[in-house]
């Protein structure tokens, strides 16, 4: 269930990403930048094929661990507004896992907050991923 | 007191369930936890090594003393758990 305000909104969803929802709801008039950021599931690990992968969340942990990073990226960054979006369950190759839309007035505010909100969801949200190598999986945050 | 423990990814597939309903004394602690665990389900040992901690959604860099019904993680590291 999406939680947010005007200024963010954070989803963690079972069915595809529709990346019209971040890009619609970080559309501002005060933005002379709009960022979208696809993480998608790699047809590969090091080299080694991977069939799919299934994702798994501590979903009311993760939506808080979010929340946490979104107000850290406002205070750091000349942010208008900020999605996120992540997917769990089974996504095929191709599929995209997570979705990261950031406004803002400049551009260079835009790129910096998208990298520091993937890099820091990736450290400290309690989503994991599963690699499905068809012999064998393997489990691994994300 | 009753504790909760949630548990998901290579823990959840280890344990084959997705959480556990502990018991423990007054005062007890999460390392009292993660001794019981060690104990009881050998087979995490080695994740549990690396893993980090969350009481009520909240990561745990000591050792806090736990409550009666309160909610703990296992928040398993970077990479692990081949199955």
């Amino acid at each position: 269930m999406a939680i947010g305000n005007s200024f963010y909104y954070i989803d963690i969803v079972k069915i595809p990403i529709d990346v019209n929802i971040p890009l619609n709801f970080v559309n501002d008039a005060a933005s002379g930048s709009t960022l979208l950021f696809n993480g998608t599931v790699r047809d590969n690990e090091d080299g080694t094929p991977v069939k799919f992968l299934y994702y798994e969340a501590y979903e009311e942990m993760a939506y808080k661990e979010i929340d946490k990073l979104i107000s850290a990226a406002f205070e750091k960054y000349d942010l208008n507004k900020i999605a996120v979006i992540h997917r769990t369950g089974k996504i095929e190759i191709g599929g995209i896992s997570i979705s990261i839309a950031v406004s803002s007035p400049h551009r260079d505010s835009s790129y910096t907050a998208s990298k520091f909100l993937i890099d820091n969801i990736k450290e400290t949200v309690p989503i994991w991923k599963k690699e499905s190598f068809g012999e064998y999986e393997k489990w691994k945050r994300i | 007191m009753q504790i909760k423990l949630r548990l998901f990814a290579a823990f959840k597939d280890l344990i084959g369930k997705s959480e556990l309903d502990l018991n423990f004394k007054e005062g007890d602690t999460l390392e009292d936890l993660k001794n019981y665990l060690t104990t009881h389900y050998p087979q995490i040992n080695h994740l549990l090594r690396i893993s980090k901690f969350a009481v009520n959604m909240e990561y745990q860099d000591c050792n806090p003393v736990l409550n009666n019904n309160d909610e703990v993680t296992i928040i398993m590291p970077v990479s692990g758990g081949l199955k």
